[in-house]
C-alpha cells in the first residue's frame, strides 16, 4: 500500500499521464465542450421543435449526410430551395395578374427525391386562380398546380399526391402518348425525353435552368402570391435526416448534454452513497451492518430494469425524475459490498485503533480516516458504472419511454429502429447516434482502467 | 454438524425472506400501489353501462331505476372479478398465490395455443429464452475464460492488455447495441443472416428443416450476446488467476522446478474455480430471465419479450409470474451455491459454530 498514490491529485496525475488515461480524458473533454457548445449552436428552441414537423419540412426527408457528395458525386444530390421570384403586376380590365417568375440551375446526376411547391397567398374575399409551370431547360413546360389556393400558406406537394400526380401525367401522355400506372413527378419533371422518363434507374437527368412561373389571376387588385419550390435531395447537413425530415446533427448534438448528465450524476450520487451506506455499516456495528447487506441483496435481486420500464409505461416521465428512480432503485448494491469489505480490513489497522485510542468519535473516524482511504477506489467505480447508467437512459429512450421533449441518441436509434432503417440500410440514422454513445463509453471505460490501474496494484507493470 | 446446520438454516431463513420482500414489492408495483385494480374497475363500469344502455329494454326504465340496475350489476362484476377487497388485502392475497406458485390466468396476454394459463403463457416462451440466451451464456463463458487463463499466462504482455481492452470495451456496451450494429452489417449489407425472428414464415415443413431454419435465425443474436459478454469472463478469470499465481504455494511449487503447466491446472485452478463457478451458476440462471431489449432488437419471441408484452399492456398477473419464478430461480441458486460453498470450504463449516 505505501507506493501507491495516495493523495487525489497525484491520482488524477497518473491517470492523465497513461495513454488510456489521457485517451478517455480527451474523448470526455471533447464531448464536454460539444455539449457546451450544442445551446449555442443548436439553441434549445431548436430542440424543443424536434417533436414540430412543420418546423422541418425545408428539409429533405431521410437523406445521407451531405458529404457523402464528395465521396460519391454520381449518386448523390443536394436541395435546391427556389424562394427569389421577381415580381410583375399587370391590370386587365376588372381582373388582375399577378406573375412570380424564378429560376434555378439542376446540376446534379440522380434525381431529387421528391418536389414540392409552397404557395403562400393572400385576398380579401374572392380566391384567386393560381397557375404554376415549370419550363424545363429543353423548353417543355409542365403544369405543376392549377386551381384555388386558399387563405395562407398551401403545399402542393408535386410528388405524392394523386392530384398534383395527375397533371404531371398529361405531360407524359402528351410526350409518350401514355400514361403509365405510377408517375414519379421528381423524375419526369427532371428527366430528358425519352421512353424511360419515368424510371429512376434508366432515365438521364436533364441538367440545365429551370424556371418557374406562378400566375394569379383575381378580381381584386390587392392580391399576393408568394411561392417556393423545394426540390428536395437525398443528402443533408452533417449526418443526414430522419424520416421525418429533422435535421439528425441537432439530435446528436442535444444527445451529448443528456448523456453526460444523465450518466454523470447518476454514477456519482449511487456509487459515492452507496459507498458510504456500506462503510457506515460495516463501522457502526454487526447489526447495522447486516441491514445493509441484506437490503444489498435485496436490491441485487429486484429486476431493475423492467420495474423502470413499468414506471415508464404507467406515467410520462421527464429525465429528473427518471434519474431519481434510478438512483432510489440503486441506493445500495453491489458497491455497497466492495466498500464494507474494504472497511472491514481497514478497522483493523493501527491508526484507526491509535485514533480511537486518544479518543476520536466513531463519526471522525469514518469521516476522516476510512472514507478518504476509499475515494480514490471510487473514481475507478464511478467511471465504471457511468457507461451503464448512460446505456440505461439509452435503453429506455429506445423503447420509446424516455423524456419526450428533448432527443437523446437512445432515442434516435429507437426511432430508427422503429422506422426500419435496419432493413432499408439508413445507416447515417443508426451509425451516428450508435458512435457517440460508443464514444462516450469509451471515453468512461479508458479512464476506469486507468484509474483502476493506479490504485488496483495487480495491473500495474512492476 | 449442528454449526453447519444452524449455517443453512440462517442463509435459508435471510433467503427467503429476500424472496418474500422481492415477490410483494413486484406485487405493489405492478399493481402501481392499487392504481391498476382502479383501472380495472373504471373499465368494469363502463363496459357494463355500456352493455345495458344498448339494451332496449333498459333505455325504458325509469331513471332511478336505471341507476339502481347499473350499481348493482358493476358490483357484481367488481366482486365476480376480485376487484371488491382493499387493495392492501388483495395485495397479499396474490403475494400467497405468487408464493405457492399459483399464477392465475393472464389479463390480456395468451399463449400461441391460446391459454391464457400464466404458466403455459411462460412455459411456452421460456424454451426459446434458454435456447439463445443460456447457450450464449455456456459459450460466452468457455471462450472468455479459456481467453482469460491464456492472458494470465502472458500478463502485462500486449495481447494481455489489448485484450484487457476488448474485454472491458466490449462488456460496457449493451448486447442490443451490438445487436442493432451487427444486424446493419451482417444482415443489411453483407446479407449472411436474417435480421430477427425465430423461424421463417412459412415454417419449413421437415423437422431438419425446421432446426437448421432456427439454427439459422439463432447465429446472430447467438453471435451477438457471445461476443458482448466474453468479456466479463476473460477480465474476471485473468484477474482471479493472477491473485492465486502471486500467492506463496504457487511460488514455492515454480521453486521446486514443476512445468508451468503443471502449475496453472493443479495449482492455480482450483482455489480459483470458486468465484468462477458462482459467476456460471448465477449467469446460468440470469440467463433464463432472457433480455428485454435484446430480444425487441432481434424480434426473439422469449422470456424478455413477453416481459415487455406484458409490462406494455400491463398485465399483472404476467410480470408477477415472471418476477416470482425468475425470484425462486435465482434464490435456490444462491442457496445451492451456499451448501457447496460450506461443504467445499472447510472454515465455513467452522465458523457456522462460531458466529454466534
Amino acid at each position: 500500500m505505501s507506493e501507491q498514490p495516495v493523495g487525489i491529485k497525484q491520482i488524477f496525475k497518473e491517470v492523465a499521464k497513461s495513454k488510456a488515461g489521457a485517451l478517455g480524458f480527451a474523448l470526455l473533454v471533447a464531448m464536454l465542450i460539444l455539449a457546451m457548445f450544442t445551446p449555442i449552436l443548436a439553441p434549445y428552441n431548436v430542440a424543443r421543435a424536434w417533436n414540430d414537423l412543420r418546423y422541418w419540412q425545408d428539409n429533405p426527408a431521410l437523406a445521407a449526410p451531405a458529404w457523402v457528395r464528395f465521396l460519391s458525386p454520381n449518386s448523390y444530390s443536394g436541395t435546391v430551395t427556389l424562394s427569389n421570384f421577381s415580381l410583375e403586376r399587370s391590370f386587365h380590365g376588372q381582373y388582375t395578374l399577378v406573375r412570380r417568375t424564378g429560376s434555378f440551375v439542376y446540376m446534379y446526376d440522380v434525381f431529387p427525391t421528391e418536389v414540392r411547391l409552397l404557395l403562400d397567398v393572400n385576398y380579401t374575399a374572392r380566391k384567386p386562380r393560381v397557375i404554376a409551370t415549370l419550363e424545363r431547360p429543353d423548353g417543355k413546360g409542365v403544369t405543376l398546380y392549377n386551381g384555388m389556393p386558399v387563405k395562407g400558406e398551401n403545399v402542393v406537394s408535386v410528388s405524392v399526391d394523386p392530384k398534383y400526380q395527375k397533371l404531371i401525367g398529361y405531360f407524359l401522355y402528351e410526350e409518350l402518348g401514355y400514361v403509365p400506372a405510377a408517375i414519379h413527378p421528381e423524375i419526369v419533371l427532371f428527366a430528358k425525353k425519352s421512353k424511360y422518363m419515368n424510371d429512376r434507374q434508366r432515365a438521364d437527368v436533364l441538367k440545365g435552368t429551370y424556371i418557374l412561373e406562378v400566375d394569379a389571376i383575381s378580381f381584386e387588385k390587392n392580391l399576393s402570391v408568394q411561392p417556393k419550390l423545394i426540390v428536395y435531395g437525398n443528402s443533408y447537413g452533417i449526418a443526414g435526416t430522419d424520416n421525418y425530415r429533422r435535421d439528425l446533427t441537432v439530435g446528436l448534438m442535444w444527445g451529448a448534454p443528456v448523456a453526460l448528465a444523465f450518466g454523470t450524476i447518476a454514477a456519482v450520487v449511487t456509487v459515492l452513497l452507496q459507498v458510504v451506506i456500506g462503510a457506515a455499516g460495516a463501522w457502526i456495528g454487526p447489526r447495522a451492518d447486516e441491514i445493509v447487506q441484506r437490503a444489498a441483496d435485496f436490491f441485487l435481486v429486484i429486476p431493475v430494469l423492467p420495474i423502470l420500464i413499468l414506471i415508464n409505461v404507467v406515467y410520462t416521465i421527464n429525465i429528473w425524475l427518471l434519474l431519481s428512480w434510478v438512483i432510489l432503485f440503486s441506493i445500495v448494491g453491489g458497491v455497497t459490498k466492495i466498500s464494507r469489505s474494504m472497511v472491514l480490513q481497514i478497522r483493523e489497522e493501527q491508526y484507526v485503533e491509535a485514533a480511537l485510542s486518544y479518543g476520536a468519535s466513531k463519526k471522525r473516524i469514518l469521516t476522516f480516516h476510512i472514507l478518504p482511504r476509499i475515494i480514490p477506489y471510487t473514481f475507478a467505480l464511478i467511471a465504471l458504472s457511468a457507461p451503464s447508467y448512460v446505456f440505461l437512459e439509452a435503453a429506455l429512450s429506445f423503447l420509446g419511454l424516455g423524456d419526450p421533449n428533448i432527443p437523446s441518441w437512445g432515442r434516435l436509434l429507437g426511432q430508427a429502429f422503429d422506422a426500419g432503417a435496419l432493413y432499408y440500410g439508413w445507416w447515417w440514422w443508426v451509425i451516428f447516434p450508435a458512435l457517440m454513445i460508443m464514444l462516450v463509453s469509451l471515453g468512461f471505460t479508458l479512464l476506469s482502467y486507468a484509474f483502476d490501474k493506479v490504485v488496483n496494484p495487480r495491473l500495474r507493470e512492476e | 454438524m449442528p454449526g453447519f446446520t444452524r449455517y443453512l438454516a440462517r442463509r435459508a431463513v435471510l433467503l427467503a425472506i429476500t424472496l418474500i420482500l422481492v415477490v410483494y414489492a413486484t406485487v405493489l408495483i405492478a399493481n402501481m400501489g392499487g392504481y391498476i385494480d382502479k383501472l380495472l374497475k373504471g373499465q368494469i363500469s363502463f363496459e357494463v353501462t355500456q352493455r345495458l344502455n344498448r339494451d332496449p329494454a333498459f333505455t325504458r326504465l325509469p331513471q332511478q331505476e336505471r341507476q339502481r340496475m347499473i350499481d348493482e350489476r358493476v358490483k357484481a362484476a367488481i366482486r365476480r372479478a376480485g376487484l371488491d377487497q382493499p387493495f392492501p388485502i388483495r395485495s397479499l392475497i396474490q403475494l400467497k398465490q405468487a408464493l405457492t406458485l399459483s399464477l392465475g390466468r393472464a389479463s390480456f396476454l395468451k399463449s400461441s395455443t391460446g391459454s391464457p394459463e400464466v404458466a403455459d403463457i411462460i412455459m411456452e416462451r421460456l424454451p426459446r429464452t434458454i435456447l439463445l440466451f443460456t447457450t450464449g451464456t455456456v459459450l460466452a463463458a468457455v471462450a472468455g475464460i479459456y481467453l482469460g487463463l491464456i492472458q494470465a499466462r502472458r500478463a502485462l504482455s500486449r495481447f494481455d492488455k489489448s485484450a484487457i481492452l476488448l474485454a472491458i470495451f466490449t462488456y460496457v456496451q449493451p448486447p442490443w447495441f451490438f445487436g442493432i450494429l451487427f444486424i446493419l452489417l451482417f444482415s443489411f449489407y453483407l446479407r449472411i443472416f436474417p435480421p430477427g425472428g425465430m423461424i421463417s414464415a412459412p415454417p419449413p415443413a421437415t423437422p431438419t428443416g425446421y432446426i437448421l431454419d432456427v439454427l439459422y435465425h439463432l447465429s446472430l443474436p447467438l453471435i451477438t450476446w457471445v461476443f458482448a459478454t466474453f468479456g466479463y469472463w476473460s477480465y474476471t478469470t485473468r484477474n482471479i488467476v493472477l491473485q492465486t499465481m502471486s500467492e506463496d504455494f504457487v511460488t514455492a511449487a515454480r521453486a521446486k522446478g514443476l512445468p508451468e503447466n503443471t502449475i496453472l491446472f493443479k495449482y492455480v485452478l482450483r482455489p480459483s474455480s470458486p468465484p468462477i463457478v458462482t459467476s456460471i451458476a448465477l449467469a446460468l440462471v440470469f440467463s433464463w430471465t432472457g433480455a428485454i431489449i435484446t430480444e425487441i432488437v432481434f424480434n426473439w419471441p422469449g422470456i424478455g419479450l413477453l416481459f415487455w408484452e406484458a409490462i406494455s399492456t400491463l398485465d399483472a398477473p404476467v410480470i408477477i409470474g415472471l418476477t416470482v419464478i425468475l425470484a425462486y430461480l435465482l434464490i435456490i441458486t444462491v442457496f445451492l451455491l451456499d451448501i457447496i460453498y460450506a461443504l467445499l470450504d472447510p472454515r465455513i463449516k467452522t465458523l457456522g459454530g462460531a458466529v454466534r
